[in-house]
């Protein structure tokens, strides 16, 4: 890499840890390096290591901070988080402890919304359409091809994403890949004076209209309830739906079409305002909301219809749709109160911080990329 | 009736008649400024009420979960009511073809009542309501003007000021008329669950409850045969003493006494209008949907069948930018044009056929009520233009027999 195209990024090395013995690695003293930091914005690539103080919030002048905590955050498979700050993006990369902030100006009136896609996270306006990449461990950059009106969902791999054709919530989608090149139009229906479409949790868009909701998956639009999608997940949907007398229910919606009834009173989780099923179907994080308190987290076995609730509330400001399992299903992270990512325990419902309050950085959503 | 008791009545005599001699004795006194700066004030207030009522009809359910019903609140205080100001004013002759019907036209701050057999038109000024939903149902020998928020409803005796109505017609949600003119239906949610109740005009309950959907996406709105709709979550539903029934999965374009025109969609997203009677046969119509047309059309203001069944006066267009009332022949298919097209952004699509199916009522983009010849199309104005003062902007229609 040629020194010009050498990432601006202030590198902290290992939070937290203690001061190495021995002698200091070659090089200028650390207030230095810090101070160089500060110039790497103006076009001179500076890595710096190790420091033991909070991270600093990356800014213009140095867009990508990045420290790295050494030890695994998740169990399981790595994932990466990535979570949209009002003036930053963060990704933190649970397998090794590393976090990577990087600055980013324009997003601090919106809740963006954040794709993660093939060597970054696509953050993208809903109000003007401006769209940045945040390529991983470098400074974002506008992607004026993907400047759309509407939502950014994520498509089926992470090269593609959905787009609104045409202003309002009634255009179709198309899929789009990230050089803004168009592999499928007129996707959808318009879903007449309802929201925006929305993910469905394996890369295709879920459509709310008078006629119920429907996801255009790759064989077309089909209808996945007459009611209301409470959860969604890559195993299927769990709805509220009621029958030709008004009669409801809870029903559990397989990907396939089948559908099972889940002992689930329809009273206990109709002030749904968001939820997602874990990988295997069992489990559903819903968060319960009421007007007298900030929405809080729940969780229910599908299987034996237990009920959890978490010692977690939805931060105000935050997504609905900040719900992410892990992909084994072994935490569910959110955006805790006041702006945490937090990793619930599902079989517990206790919420531990995803970062130590050295490395926390304050999000208003979270997307993971496996 | 104490003097203060009595309804303060402006009769404006004929319009366009010649003025009264000088010598001779006044029979009206001209509208003082005060009341003439009500009635503007009163149209510029309507606006957003009108702007409420649309969307009330025409909006979709929420993305996610439907709330429950919410229980009922607090009544908010009464509105001291002002002395009525009734203006009445005669045309040369009786609209249309004199039929004995009356014509109302409601505003949230005035009622216009056209007397069609006779000629005279009645406007009566009300609190200002702009602020809250209002319902207007036509009852016999008045208008009860209810306050959806829970407030005191409001009865308007024909020919006189408003005058606070029986505690048991008022509660939170519409009202909605009910079978007969001397009945209404009032929403109640203090038990829980929401139900209506079929109430008389001296407040006291009458008959069965009817139960609504525990999720409800928007109130309950007229069936247009004397009970209600409600969109709940699933649809839409007939709320009866006998029972919820889902009329629709989808929309409900067009009501009337025999049935409702749906919008119907399938697990693939294909849709059809389907004419479903109240034995619940459906029966598929052609040519009011294309025949590609996948879920979630646009489906614009609601409509409203004819007596009859067989034809279904329909609103087509961009609603932002201008509609056109169509009529559509149910068994054919066939449309026919009217010569009725509203704006984007006009203040009312209330639409209402009379008993016999020969005229049919709505309000122009001017918010003036308009009568249509459903043989030719033609469009003429109820009240004229001449009439001093004007009349308020109208936002709903509604008619009664007479």
């Amino acid at each position: 890499m040629a020194d010009d195209d050498a990432p601006e990024v202030l590198d902290l090395g290992v939070l937290n840890d203690p001061a190495q013995p021995g002698p200091r690695p070659p090089g200028l003293p650390r207030r230095a390096l810090f101070t160089l930091g500060g110039a790497a914005a103006l076009g001179v690539g500076v890595t710096l290591v190790r420091s033991r103080t909070s991270v600093p919030a990356p800014d213009a002048r140095t867009p990508v901070v990045v420290s790295d905590l050494n030890r695994p955050l998740l169990a399981g498979p790595p994932v990466d988080v990535f979570g949209s700050g009002e003036q930053e993006v963060v990704r933190v990369e649970a397998g090794t402890g590393r976090v990577t902030r990087t600055y980013l100006p324009g997003v601090a009136d919106v809740r963006p919304d954040l794709v993660p896609v093939d060597g970054g996270v696509l953050v993208h306006r809903g109000d003007d359409g401006r769209s940045w990449l945040v390529p991983d461990g470098q400074p974002a950059r506008p992607v004026p091809a993907l400047q759309r009106r509407g939502p950014m969902l994520p498509g089926p791999d992470l090269g593609h994403v959905w787009l609104m054709s045409g202003s309002g919530p009634n255009a179709p989608l198309m899929l789009v890949g990230l050089d803004g090149l168009v592999l499928r139009r007129g996707v959808g229906v318009s879903a007449q004076l309802s929201s925006y479409p929305v993910p469905d949790g394996t890369g295709y868009p879920l459509f709310f209209g008078l006629q119920g909701v429907y996801r255009a998956g790759p064989r077309g639009l089909r209808r996945v309830t007459t009611g209301a999608v409470l959860a969604n997940g890559p195993r299927g949907w769990l709805v509220l739906e009621c029958d030709e007398q008004s009669r409801c229910s809870t029903v559990l919606v397989r990907r396939g079409g089948t559908r099972s009834p889940v002992g689930i009173s329809p009273t206990d989780v109709a002030a749904t305002i968001g939820g997602a099923l874990s990988p295997d179907g069992r489990r559903v994080a819903l968060y319960l909301g009421t007007a007298a308190a900030d929405p809080g987290l729940i969780l229910v076995d599908l299987v034996t219809e237990g009920r959890l609730r978490s010692d977690t509330t939805l931060a105000p400001g935050a997504s609905r749709r900040s719900l992410r399992w892990s992909p084994d299903g072994a935490a569910l992270l959110t955006v805790a109160s006041p702006g945490r990512v937090v990793a619930v325990d599902p079989g517990t419902g206790r919420s531990d911080p995803l970062l130590p309050e050295s490395a926390a950085v304050a999000v208003r959503d979270i997307a993971i990329r496996a | 009736m104490s003097h203060d008791d009595r309804p303060e009545v402006l009769d404006l005599g004929m319009v366009d008649e010649p003025d009264a001699s000088p010598a001779e004795p006044s029979r009206s006194r001209p509208p003082d400024v005060r009341r003439r700066g009500l009635l503007v004030l009163a149209g510029v207030a309507v606006l957003g009420g009108g702007a409420a009522l649309v969307r009330s009809r025409g909006s979709a359910p929420p993305a996610t979960a439907a709330k429950p019903t919410p229980t009922a609140s607090p009544r908010p205080s009464p509105i001291r009511l002002p002395a009525g100001w009734v203006v009445m004013t005669q045309l040369p002759e009786p609209p249309l073809d004199g039929r004995r019907l009356d014509l109302f036209g409601f505003s949230d701050s005035a009622i216009v009542r056209v007397e069609i057999a006779t000629g005279r038109v009645t406007r009566t000024s009300m609190p200002a309501l702009a602020d809250v939903g209002l319902s207007f149902v036509p009852v016999r020998g008045g208008v009860l003007v209810h306050r959806d928020d829970g407030g005191a409803t409001y009865l308007v005796p024909d020919g006189h000021g408003p005058k606070e109505a029986a505690p048991g017609l008022a509660g939170s949600g519409p009202m909605l008329p009910g079978p007969d003119l001397d009945h209404v239906w009032v929403s109640d949610a203090s038990g829980g669950t929401p139900v209506l109740r079929l109430v008389g005009l001296d407040g006291r309950a009458t008959g069965p409850l009817v139960d609504l959907p525990r999720y409800t996406a928007f109130q309950s709105v007229p069936d247009g045969g004397g009970y209600a709709l409600v969109y709940g979550l699933g649809g839409a539903y007939w709320a009866r003493p006998q029972g919820l029934i889902r009329v629709t999965t989808g929309a409900v374009m067009a009501s009337g006494p025999t049935g409702w025109l749906v919008l119907d969609c399938d697990d693939s997203a294909t849709c059809s209008a389907i004419l479903v009677d109240r034995t619940g046969q459906r029966r598929t119509i052609s040519g009011v949907v294309a025949p590609d047309a996948a879920a979630g059309i646009p489906v614009g203001p609601e409509g409203a069948l004819s007596p009859d069944g067989l034809t279904a006066a329909l609103y087509v267009g961009d609603p932002t930018r201008a509609l056109r009332l169509v009529l559509v022949d149910l068994a054919s298919g066939e449309r026919k044009r009217t010569d009725l097209t509203l704006v984007g952004g006009a203040v009312s699509q209330s639409l209402v056929w009379s008993p016999d199916g020969r005229w049919l009522f709505g309000v122009d983009s001017s918010a003036r009520m308009v009568a249509i010849d459903p043989r030719s199309g033609g469009l003429q104005l109820l009240v004229p233009d001449t009439i001093v003062p004007a009349l308020p902007v109208v936002a709903q229609i509604a008619i009664r027999p007479v």
